[in-house]
């Protein structure tokens, strides 16, 4: 982890409110795990911004980001060429487990999970949305050996429903989760989970200020109480998160 | 000596850059960054007697210039303070302010007593705690409940006491001269104001204890002028706080009285401010050839 000055080399455009950045970072790019994330310098922000290492190969890493606020409208107009600055790697990846990876990502939530499935090599990636025009999924080159599935609420494009439905209708033993998205979602995963006793990773979410571990500004609630999502987690065990 | 040594009055640092409490933890996680003593001081995380959880989230978010928190002094308490971060944060050469917070007088003193006979700088009151005996109303805002619970810990603490002050009051001036007549060292100028934030689509409070203590270079003129009015105010050195950025902004609190500065939020933006600082006012120094002794108060003469 340090702090480093990256020149952005690329910037595309995937739906109406997603886009995707391309940072040439080669100090971190080999060694980033699928899951960790980056404090991004938003230039005039008193914040920082944290986002997943969504992808990566041997010289630059790319960040997946959905226009939220002011920040990320303001990060939209960085030009290729500027340089920006973020702390890196930062937080705990997924813990490949044995068996066959079912990768669930709920909207913006599935770039959490595109590295994983890029380091796992074989697994299944489903990126589920409210309708066919949130799906981006296909804009990411991921070897044929990734099954790539989708799910809408709508139906108008892969699964019709959402992807607790999909995961209660395509779970198998032996499998293993790991899987990012709203909170609803995950609490619905999180007792399936439970139900057919099958392990997996959640990615969280949580307002940050440090993204270190300093000032206890990111906490979540777990079974063994509070954690930080920048320190202990991103990623966290499914069965220890406290949905309330 | 070196133009860039700041003079607290019980002690001499190399320079008058540290952080403000609760935005550095221990120091641990900076320290994976730069070596903590090149700074002058470190002021740790809040401690309280007892561990607490701090308040539900989302307990961070930006407002424009500024920073809005309520984390409730989440703390592993005073005896893992005591037993797992002292130690460590002792072994890295920096002098040390311990942040003191609590519900009632009783806890101030309990933590300061247990904390008396360590190696540290001092001691950092934090008053603007609620205090639960009086309705919740922090510490900071009377000028005898001020004179009081400074007179009660200096009577059980050998160590400096540094009394930081809150500005959610109408005159800052009273409960500064209550903490120097209690026995205070120094005062630490200014803690957060409070503020708040609603999101418009829900139509809710952004943080989970709805307000939230305001920081950022959106409270530095507020902080500027209340370093100002206490430095006139008492006769024992001033710690400016609240709002600092860039080295102007560290050499404006030192024209305005203070002998030192913290700089909490803005290291968010940029977690290697504090030794930029630091460099940054040694070239300032430098040019200007002038030291941050005959810096400090000039503006008011
Ligand atoms: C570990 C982690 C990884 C993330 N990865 C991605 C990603 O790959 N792609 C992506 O588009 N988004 C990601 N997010 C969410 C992203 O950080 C927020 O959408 C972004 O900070 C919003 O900033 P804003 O100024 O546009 O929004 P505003 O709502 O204007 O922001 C106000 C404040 O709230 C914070 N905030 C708002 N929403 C979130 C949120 N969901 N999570 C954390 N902080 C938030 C902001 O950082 C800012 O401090 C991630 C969040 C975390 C914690
Ligand atoms: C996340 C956060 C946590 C804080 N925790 C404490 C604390 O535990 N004790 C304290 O006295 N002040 C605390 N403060 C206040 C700061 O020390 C400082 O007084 C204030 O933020 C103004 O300085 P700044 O504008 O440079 O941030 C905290 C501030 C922030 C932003
Ligand atoms: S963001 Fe500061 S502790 Fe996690």
């Amino acid at each position: 982890m340090r702090e480093r000055k990256a020149v952005l080399l690329a910037h595309e455009t995937l739906t109406e409110d997603t886009f995707r950045i391309v940072l040439h970072a080669p100090e971190i790019a080999a060694g980033v795990e699928g899951g960790q994330f980056v404090h991004l310098q938003v230039p005039g922000f008193s914040l920082r911004r944290p986002f997943t290492v969504a992808d990566a190969d041997a010289e630059t890493i790319t960040l997946i980001i959905r226009r939220q606020g002011r920040g990320t409208a303001a990060l939209e107009q960085v030009k290729p060429g500027s340089r920006l600055a973020f702390l890196g790697p930062l937080g705990n990846g997924f813990r490949p487990l044995p068996g066959q990876g079912l990768l669930l990502g709920g909207g913006i939530g599935t770039a959490a999970l595109i590295l994983l499935a890029r380091r796992l090599g074989s697994c299944t990636l489903v990126m589920g949305g409210r309708s066919s025009g949130e799906l981006w999924l296909d804009q990411v080159h991921l070897p044929p050996s990734v099954v790539i599935q989708y799910a809408s609420d709508d139906g108008s494009q892969g699964f019709a429903g959402n992807l607790v439905q999909y995961a209660r209708k395509n779970l198998k033993p032996g499998m293993w989760v790991a899987a990012c998205g709203p909170r609803r979602m995950l609490a619905g995963l999180q007792e399936l989970l439970r139900q057919r006793k099958i392990p997996g990773q959640f990615a969280l979410e949580e307002r940050m200020a440090c993204g270190l571990g300093a000032c206890r500004g990111c906490t979540c609630d777990t079974v063994k109480g509070n954690a930080l999502v920048c320190k202990d987690g991103p990623v966290f065990a499914a069965e220890e998160v406290v949905f309330s | 000596m070196s133009r860039i040594v700041a003079d607290l009055g019980f002690a001499c640092l190399k320079n008058p850059i540290m952080p403000a409490s609760g935005c550095f933890g221990w120091g641990r996680e900076y320290s994976q960054l730069f070596a903590l003593n090149i700074l002058g001081a470190v002021v740790t995380k809040a401690v309280t007697p007892e561990p607490r959880p701090g308040n539900p989230g989302p307990r961070v978010t930006e407002t424009p210039g500024g920073v809005l928190n309520a984390i409730g002094l989440e703390n592993r308490g005073l005896t893992a303070a005591l037993t797992e971060e002292l130690p460590w944060l002792q072994s890295q050469g920096v002098p040390i302010l311990v942040n003191v917070a609590g519900r009632t007088e009783e806890d101030y003193v309990q933590v300061a007593e247990a904390l008396g006979d360590q190696n540290l700088l001092g001691l950092e009151l934090n008053l603007s705690c609620p205090n639960v005996r009086e309705g919740g109303i922090s510490f900071g805002t009377d000028a005898k409940t001020v004179y009081k619970l400074v007179s009660r810990v200096r009577q059980v603490c050998p160590l400096p006491l540094v009394v930081k002050l809150t500005p959610n009051v109408t005159d800052i001036t009273e409960p500064a001269r209550g903490a120097e007549a209690g026995g205070a060292d120094a005062l630490t100028v200014i803690n957060t104001l409070r503020g708040m934030a609603i999101n418009v689509r829900t139509r809710r409070p952004v943080l989970g204890n709805v307000t939230g203590g305001l920081s950022g270079p959106a409270i530095k003129p507020v902080a500027l002028s209340m370093v100002w009015q206490v430095a006139t105010a008492v006769s024992i050195p001033v710690i400016g706080c609240g709002g600092i950025a860039q080295v102007e902004d560290v050499v404006e609190f030192l024209l305005a009285g203070a002998a030192a500065v913290q700089v909490g939020s803005a290291a968010f933006a940029d977690p290697l401010l504090l030794p930029r600082l630091v460099s940054d006012l040694e070239s300032w120094l430098e040019r200007e050839k002038c030291s941050v002794e005959e810096l400090v108060g000039a503006a008011h003469s």
